[in-house]
């Protein structure tokens, strides 16, 4: 029952300590994670962009090589706009979401890529000058403006991600303290249920020794307080309880005994102090008589003082005789080195 | 202690159960070969050209849908084996910058096949031996074109006697845009002094639209992508002076040098493809009904024109001879529509 007993207060301890361990892990891998997506999508801004303006360079370079003659075929160009199509897509959709103010820039950016691209495939193909000249000029206005709508679109989402990042590290520092504080409760909880546990090993401990100690003193009428309540955690059912039992057993049984001692040895000084009364009465007649007929002693000093050594001895042994009545506990002392006699004395008081 | 001992084993063994599924979540699936699996049979690569018809990104988008199409469903006898798997053909696209361009591909094998105007075909026929499989129908149910020439609704241009000294704007090598207008101008009439200058764009689409936004008074191009265009865009409707004489349209030719099996296997695919469910999707995005046969027959009526106006070949604009007429041919019966 004890053992169930500190497991449960172990127990407690060790949820309590795990719990607040997962909350802390939980709650700093998500402010970790905010940072880490904050991280990631600056660094995702700025290469999509890049890759942005990568790819309408390299549209421009490939729309050269063909308007100039190095090839014909214009599959390399095609994939290009392809790829640029998705990556403005992908980079509205992505950076125009959470900032509202980028939707109007959003769309600017569609529209240019919708213009570029079109002039783009009409470069590719029209082989008139005067007709190439217009639509080259349209071309590089829609390039400027994507462009623009590009930079317009990064630098509202890097504003975006640098607030995320601010409000990330509030938050880091706020989950930081609060974890703090919460090993603290649970260092203080620790402490006091583990004093608590202690108590509750060594204050029955303390308890039994002294009992114990009182047993050694003979001090047969003590006892453990013993719960009545024998189950249940936390009860008075445990191993203390059972020792607190058992030695109140013990002592009922040492108390019974020495009660029997007692009640032996008054009747056995009942009965002596019946028989020794008698003889002694006869014995202090007859001593009585001889001074009558020597005459008081007076002529026989010798005589006079054996009968007086006699009578002293009388009133001695009917002393003791009498003590005998008054004991109230036994307490032995030596006698020679290898037995025991009665302290009448000490065995006559109460401790 | 006995509980103790228990307790810990328990955890420890709950421990290490979780530790395996960890270890089970985690472990990397190895590609594992199958002794059983046959080696993957190269597929059969064809390159089929493309030139700028109309808007080039949906041309394109269109095309890769046909050229995905044909990859599930070309088979050709020579690829028929139960030890083959995957795709028995692969098909790649080569989109050229003009006319021109696709001639450059086909004497130089650089493309297998092409959809390609009357024009480039009876070029390609002539200078690469190429062959004509299949032509295409359109949603109206035309499988031939013809060239017009058009100008905006508002303009005072009304007749082909109107276009003297005009801007007119066309596509270079093309039927429509080389060989009509000048045909159109001789059966009209006007002077070559006084012809309109022809200012050459890159598409069909791109000359409507230069017509539209007025940079030009007048273009030539094919009337099926003009009819399209006007669908496309209701309300706008342009005035059409003159319509040529009708070849086929878009039709696929092959190089003489693809072998029978996949060439004749190409041709069955295209032609059964309106009877497709699967095929019905591709065919919306291409603007066709269906694939109809088509040889070099149906170009006579070209024919009559490049003869028409053989003696101002070098004024078309195309490079090199012009075409000669297929020996299988006859002389054109077919007297061209000079207007209307």
């Amino acid at each position: 029952m004890l053992r169930r007993r500190l497991m449960f207060f172990l127990g407690s301890v060790l949820t309590l300590l795990l719990i607040v361990s997962v909350l802390s892990i939980a709650l700093l891998q998500n402010v970790l994670s905010e940072m880490d997506h904050a991280t990631n999508q600056d660094g995702a801004i700025l290469a999509n962009a890049n890759d942005m303006t990568e790819t309408i360079t390299a549209i421009e370079i490939e729309l050269r090589e063909v308007q100039l003659g190095h090839t014909h075929h214009l599959d390399t160009l095609l994939d290009r706009i392809n790829a640029l199509k998705e990556e403005a897509d992908l980079f509205g959709r992505q950076y125009s979401k959470p900032i509202p103010e980028a939707h109007d820039a959003y769309e600017a950016e569609l529209n240019a890529f919708s213009i570029f691209q079109q002039h783009v495939a009409t470069l590719a193909t029209v082989e008139n000058e005067s007709l190439a000249r217009a639509h080259t000029a349209e071309a590089i206005g829609a390039s400027i403006s994507l462009r623009q709508q590009i930079i317009t679109i990064a630098t509202l989402m890097r504003q975006h991600t640098t607030n995320e990042e601010h409000a990330a590290v509030i938050h880091f520092r706020w989950i930081v303290l609060s974890i703090a504080i919460g090993f603290l409760i649970v260092i203080n909880v620790s402490f006091i249920v583990l004093y608590r546990m202690t108590v509750m090993v060594t204050a029955p401990v303390e308890q039994l020794v002294d009992a114990n100690r009182r047993l050694a003193r003979e001090e047969f009428t003590y006892r453990l307080p013993v719960q009545s309540h024998p189950s249940g955690v936390g009860g008075g059912g445990d191993e203390f309880n059972e020792l607190a039992a058992a030695f109140n057993q013990l002592a009922e049984r040492l108390q019974a005994n020495e009660q029997r001692k007692l009640e032996t040895l008054a009747q056995t000084a009942v009965m002596l102090n019946h028989e020794l009364n008698n003889a002694s009465a006869i014995i202090k007649l007859q001593l009585q008589l001889l001074r009558r007929q020597t005459g008081g002693g007076g002529e026989n000093p010798a005589f006079e003082r054996a009968l007086q050594q006699i009578s002293e001895s009388l009133e001695r042994m009917t002393r003791t005789v009498e003590s005998l009545k008054r004991i109230r506990r036994i307490v032995l002392t030596d006698y020679t080195a290898d037995t025991k006699m009665l302290d009448l004395e000490k065995s006559t008081t109460e401790n | 202690m006995i509980t103790s001992r228990r307790f810990l084993l328990a955890f420890a063994a709950l421990a290490a159960i979780f530790a395996a599924l960890a270890w089970l979540a985690h472990f990397p699936t190895a590609d594992v070969p199958t002794a059983s699996a046959p080696a993957p049979v190269p597929a059969i690569r064809f390159r089929l050209g493309l030139i700028p018809e109309r808007n080039l990104y949906e041309q394109r988008r269109a095309f890769r849908a046909l050229a995905d199409y044909l990859d599930s469903h070309v088979n050709p006898k020579s690829r028929l084996s139960t030890l083959d798997t995957g795709p028995s053909l692969h098909v790649e696209l080569v989109t050229s910058s003009n006319y021109a361009g696709i001639l450059h591909d086909f004497a130089h094998n650089d493309i297998d096949g092409a959809f390609l105007g009357s024009l480039v075909a009876v070029l390609a026929v002539d200078r690469s031996g190429a062959q004509v499989l299949v032509k295409s129908e359109s949603h109206s149910g035309k499988d031939t074109y013809a060239g017009t020439l058009f100008v905006p609704p508002d303009s005072p241009i009304h007749s082909l006697a109107d276009l003297r000294g005009k801007k007119i704007a066309a596509v270079r090598t093309t039927n429509a845009g080389s060989i009509f207008p000048l045909f159109a101008f001789q059966q009209a009439g006007i002077d070559r002094a006084n012809e309109p200058q022809l200012l050459w764009s890159g598409t069909h689409d791109d000359v409507i639209e230069e017509v539209f936004a007025h940079r030009v008074d007048a273009g030539a191009v094919k009337d099926l992508r003009l009819d399209s265009w006007e669908q496309e865009h209701p309300g706008q409707n342009f005035r059409r002076l003159a319509t040529g004489p009708r070849a086929p349209e878009s039709a696929l030719v092959v190089t003489r040098d693809l072998p029978p099996d996949l060439r004749d296997a190409l041709a069955a695919t295209l032609l059964q493809m309106n009877r497709d469910p699967q095929a019905a999707p591709v065919l919306q995005a291409l603007q066709l009904n269906r694939f109809v046969p088509c040889d070099i027959s149906e170009y006579t009526p070209l024919y009559d024109m490049l003869d028409a106006i053989a003696p101002r070949w070098s004024e078309t604009g195309v490079d090199g001879p012009p075409p000669l007429r297929p020996q299988v041919l006859t002389a054109a019966t077919t007297a061209p529509n000079g207007g209307r």
